[in-house]
């Protein structure tokens, strides 16, 4: 089974995603995000939370965008100028498939009818963390997309921290059911916190698998 | 070694069931209470000679006293002055057996109180040899007689010198029960000598909270009904008679009640006499009705217990030994001033004696006893009041007598069990160890959710949450194998979330919206009842197709027939005599509507007709066995059970039954394209065997469990169903009664646990791989083994979920035994858990299970 899963990374083409100092801009950058997110709790998210998430779109959107184009474009011989208009289509294209995160979260729980505006406004925010980069890396390449939707493509740091965006979000709904009654336990502050946190955590574990590989194969080389 | 891992299966079930009940002994013992009867107290003056106590069960506040009351006569006696009103606070549990103790002894119930009150013929209960108002009032030589609930007679054997009983458990008749005790009404009040006491307990009320709910249309009528008994009763006192009307609980937002919601608790009194309007009781006049309140508190409060020395002072008896009530302060004016003193210091002389039994004076309960002491030196109306409240509120916190040893035993034989369980769970699985990983990392989940009091209101989340995850893993196994095969267990979560959106259950949701509640609503009656339909035109289809495929074709699509119109009559009849609306098509099919009585036989006769073809056509099923045919069996089965358990639904969770048809289709789908035709691990057979029957047996447990919280159920008292806990019986049988009860709340579970055998064992998929596995080894015989090694495997899942889960519950109530919700939350979890663990683990999914595989698959 392990031959077979090494013999497909290798069918789908070198690796997509650039390694090095974007790698520290990247951790830079989900530090950045989680900044973001206090600053979405200080706004008064728990007083509105369909109002505030909805005005900390347009901000997210731009901060990813910008981070596609400065680190994950970051490979030589590349034109800024496709990599902005690629941003862009990507952008345009993860809003849509803010749909298809919305069913999702239907699908494992959230409210169906009551609380549609928080919940779609949250897939907005896990569609833009999680998708949105994954476009500007792979573009429309079907192949690629085929793995990710079935999970099985391995984890660089783009993917890791979209899986890791949607576990945490998963992770997200443990506190709702709690009697503690604070407000930041309103549907869906927890769902979109979890996400943040796991966007986090999964930039991290994504390039701390990458650099374990690349020290492997380093070993391996000199052997 | 198959055999040895079944003997040691046997050996966990005892141990559970010994663990259970050697921690039960420990942890709900009976109340220490101080033996014999209070012999003496000053004399005083009694204002009163006769009472007459007129109890409506699940009378709650509000339906005394707010504007959408509909009891007019009690409004017009509160405003004269003649009727002074409490809500009056009922301890939980809230259920009529220890109510009636509180209100007779005294004293608060222990929880074992509760079961007892659900198993109804023990005669364990009996305060024939406690001391009791009514013991007082009988030692003193008083008359009393009783009129209703057949509980008193049960608790007060022989105490009565006139009685008639009124059964409790015919949950359905709302009519006749009130009718049988108000005729005794203008007999007894002509014979007024005859008596001193007169008891009336109304349950018609209760019976149309649990059937129809607390907004009924039922209901206005019938608090008129009891509203006009309570004046005529009022009209015939005396200045010598008090009437006491009072309800021994109230009921939540759907009209059951054993919780501790402000609904349950919260419960009527009224203290009425003509003597009332002259003797100016209280300060201030009340007005009534009052505005509608959530809270459920109107007028004065006051614990259901303070009756008891409130009576005894107004009759001039002994304040009864154990009594933990104090007397209602607005009823003082009946005495003069000395009095006032001499009925308080009864009260406290009595109280005082428990403290002394229950702590020493070096103890927490210091504080109360420099109260008492203060009472020996010119005691004023308000000393007594500070040292009574002390004391009650002292007592009742007071922690009850645990036997810990017998509870660390029972946790001690319980982790027994649980390592029995996992050890041999974990050699069953060596081949799988990411999944047994996965399995494990649940129970632990699972674990450590027992030990919050909000996680265990709220259950059903975890197990929504642990399956929707769940799912998500299936999914990616199955499209790392083959893109798209994942995407069948998508569906299957489809319909996971249809189930999770029928019922909200548990605390803090309960009231937002879902399907029942859609359902429910006016004017959608005709599309519940068309779902309704067509779920029954799909079990239809299975008993036809499948439960009497041993019939020739066209008799048992008769027998089909008759079998499944019994079955719809009965659920259309029955939504009709509970007033549901129902669209009249379907009642002009069922000659209604009819008199109560008529119905009432025939609800019981169709009942019995579907039972009874279902339990034919089922051992039909069974004797005709032949050669290789038992394969199917279990799919059969669970056709003529599917009929059973709609039969014994709520009609709004019928619907729900479609919902399990297109699961199941989806289920099967998912296992066979995500183990089976995709999998190119063919060769390696022990591991693709495991997780296949690991996926499966998980599956199915996380599908019991969802399907019980998504029918309504919860882990509180108050949602044990019992509307369809008397179908078909006519007179009380317990075995039957229990055996309904047990069903009709365990459906999900049930349904489930038998789809999930049938699943494993017979699809013909899998049969087909047993098939090829024992060809490949040139063994015929490897088939019976492979289905027994399944069954095995199957088995150990189930006993290391409800080993770790009983064990969590008896750790937790050993812990939290102090916690404040150690009664509302954690107790009822505990017995949750013994009825999961004894009747659905242990003999449906275990045994059940086991002696019927080994019958059928002995000799293929």
């Amino acid at each position: 089974m392990a031959t077979r899963k090494a013999a497909k990374t290798k069918a789908n083409g070198p690796a997509h995603v650039p390694s090095g100092p974007s790698q520290v801009l990247a951790v830079v950058y989900g530090t950045l995000l989680l900044v973001y997110l206090r600053f979405i709790f200080s706004a008064g998210i728990t007083h509105d939370p369909a109002k505030v998430m909805t005005q900390a779109l347009p901000g997210l959107l731009l901060l990813h965008m910008g981070y596609c184009v400065v680190v994950l474009g970051n490979k030589p011989g590349r034109k800024i100028g496709t990599d902005v208009s690629t941003a862009m289509i990507a952008a345009a294209l993860s809003v849509f498939f803010s749909v298809i995160i919305f069913g999702l979260l239907v699908l494992f729980g959230a409210p169906a009818i009551s609380l549609v505006h928080n919940t779609f406004v949250c897939a907005m925010h896990m569609s833009i963390l999680a998708v949105l980069p994954l476009f500007f890396t792979y573009h429309l390449d079907s192949k690629v997309w085929a793995d990710i939707i079935a999970m099985r493509r391995p984890l660089d740091h783009v993917y890791a921290a979209s899986v890791c965006t949607l576990i945490g979000a998963w992770l997200g709904a443990i506190p709702i059911p709690y009697d503690w009654d604070r407000p930041w336990q309103q549907w869906p502050i927890t769902i979109l916190a979890g996400a943040y946190l796991g966007y986090f955590v999964g930039t991290l574990g994504g390039i701390a698998l990458e650099l374990t590989k690349s020290l492997c194969s380093k070993t391996k080389k000199t052997e | 070694m198959l055999w040895k891992r079944w003997t040691l299966a046997v050996t966990i079930v005892v141990l559970q069931l010994a663990a259970v009940l050697l921690f039960a002994r420990g942890f709900l013992p009976s109340r220490v209470l101080l033996p014999g009867y209070t012999e003496s107290r000053v004399s005083t003056e009694a204002p009163f000679q006769k009472a007459i106590i007129m109890v409506v069960d699940a009378f709650r506040s509000d339906f005394a006293f707010s504007d959408q009351s509909n009891c007019p006569q009690l409004h017009k006696r509160i405003n004269s002055g003649g009727a002074i009103p409490f809500t009056a606070h009922s301890t939980p549990p809230t259920v009529t057996l220890p109510r009636i103790k509180g209100l007779t002894t005294g004293s608060t119930p222990n929880f074992l109180d509760a079961v007892l009150n659900i198993a109804e013929s023990d005669n364990s209960s009996t305060l024939a040899n406690q001391d009791s108002w009514l013991a007082q009032a009988s030692r003193d030589g008083r008359k009393i007689h009783m009129f209703g609930d057949d509980t008193w007679i049960k608790l007060f054997p022989g105490m009565f010198d006139d009685c008639e009983g009124t059964a409790s458990f015919f949950v359905s008749d709302y009519t006749e029960v009130d009718n049988n005790v108000t005729r005794h009404i203008d007999t007894q009040l002509d014979q007024k000598t005859e008596w001193d006491v007169l008891i009336l307990h109304y349950l018609g009320l209760d019976h149309i909270g649990h059937k129809t709910g607390p907004e009924s249309p039922f209901m206005p009528a019938k608090q008129k009904e009891m509203d006009d008994i309570f004046d005529k009763l009022y009209n015939s006192c005396d200045d010598d008679t008090v009437l006491i009307l009072l309800g021994d609980h109230g009921m939540n937002e759907v009209g059951n009640h054993g919780g501790s919601s402000a609904g349950e608790t919260s419960a009527a009194m009224v203290f009425a006499s003509p003597k009332f309007e002259t003797a100016q009781l209280t300060e201030t006049a009340e007005t009534s009705p009052l505005p509608w309140t959530d809270t459920y508190k109107y007028h004065s409060r006051m614990d259901q217990t303070d009756l008891v020395p409130t009576l005894t002072a107004l009759l001039g008896l002994n304040t009864p030994k154990n009594n933990l009530g104090v007397l209602v302060s607005q009823m003082l004016g009946l005495w003069s001033p000395e009095d006032q003193l001499n009925v308080l210091k009864n009260n406290a002389d009595q109280m005082v004696q428990i403290l002394q039994g229950q702590a020493s004076r070096e103890s927490d309960a210091k504080e109360v006893y420099e109260l008492y002491d203060t009472l020996n030196s010119n005691p004023s109306v308000k000393d007594y009041y500070n040292f009574l409240y002390e004391a009650q509120s002292y007592l009742t916190h007071a922690s009850s007598n645990y036997n810990t040893n017998d509870m660390l035993g029972g946790i001690g034989l319980g982790l027994l069990s649980t390592i029995l369980a996992l050890t041999v769970f974990s050699a069953l699985t060596l081949a799988v160890q990411g999944l047994k990983r996965l399995y494990l990392i649940i129970l632990l989940v699972y674990f450590i959710s027992v030990f919050g009091s909000s996680t265990v209101e709220e259950e059903h989340q975890i197990w929504y949450w642990i399956t929707s995850g769940w799912m998500a893993f299936l999914y990616i196994s199955g499209s790392r194998n083959k893109f798209g095969d994942g995407f069948n267990w998508m569906f299957v979560q489809v319909f996971v979330r249809m189930m999770i959106s029928w019922n909200q259950t548990g605390q803090k949701f309960t009231k937002k919206d879902d399907i029942v509640t859609w359902l429910s609503k006016d004017g959608n009656h005709p599309v519940l009842w068309i779902l309704i339909l067509v779920t029954y035109g799909v079990a239809f289809n299975k008993v036809w197709r499948y439960g009497f495929s041993k019939v020739e074709s066209k008799l048992a699509f008769l027998l089909t027939l008759i079998t499944t119109f019994a079955s719809v009559g009965f659920k259309i009849t029955q939504a009709w005599e509970a007033g549901e609306v129902v669209p009249a098509p379907l009642l002009y099919l069922m000659g209604l509507p009819g008199t109560l009585n008529e119905v009432n036989a025939r609800m019981a006769g169709l009942a019995r007709f579907a039972f009874s073809t279902i339990a034919a056509g089922s051992l039909y099923r069974v004797l005709s066995l032949a050669g290789t045919d038992k394969v199917n069996l279990i799919r059969d089965l669970h056709a003529f059970l599917t009929l059973f358990l709609i039969t014994q639904s709520r009609i709004q969770n019928i619907p729900l039954f479609m919902v399990y048809y297109f699961l199941e289709i989806f289920l099967r789908k998912a296992t066979n394209r995500s183990f089976i035709f995709s999998s190119r691990d063919i060769y390696q057979t022990e591991a693709l065997f495991q997780k296949l029957v690991l996926v499966l047996s998980v599956s199915t447990l996380l599908l019991e469990q969802v399907s019980f919280f998504s029918m309504g159920n919860s882990n509180s008292m108050a949602s044990i169903d019992l509307s369809n806990a008397y179908n078909g019986v006519t007179l009380y049988q317990i075995e039957f009664v229990g055996v309904l009860t047990f069903v009709s709340n365990w459906i999900g579970p049930l349904y489930w646990s038998t789809a999930g055998l049938s699943f494993l064992l017979e699809d013909h998929v899998r049969n087909a791989i047993f098939a090829k596995i024992a060809e490949k080894n040139n063994d015929v015989k490897l088939t019976t083994k492979l289905v027994q090694q399944a069954l095995t495997l199957r088995v150990y899942v189930v006993l290391a979920f409800s080993s770790v889960a009983i064990s969590a519950v008896m750790i937790t109530c050993f812990f939290l035994r102090e916690h404040l919700f150690i009664w509302t939350v954690f107790s009822p979890k505990l017995l949750y858990q013994f009825v999961w663990t004894v009747l659905q683990f242990a003999l449906v999914d275990v045994i059940l299970s086991s002696i019927f595989v080994v019958l059928v698959y002995r000799s293929v």
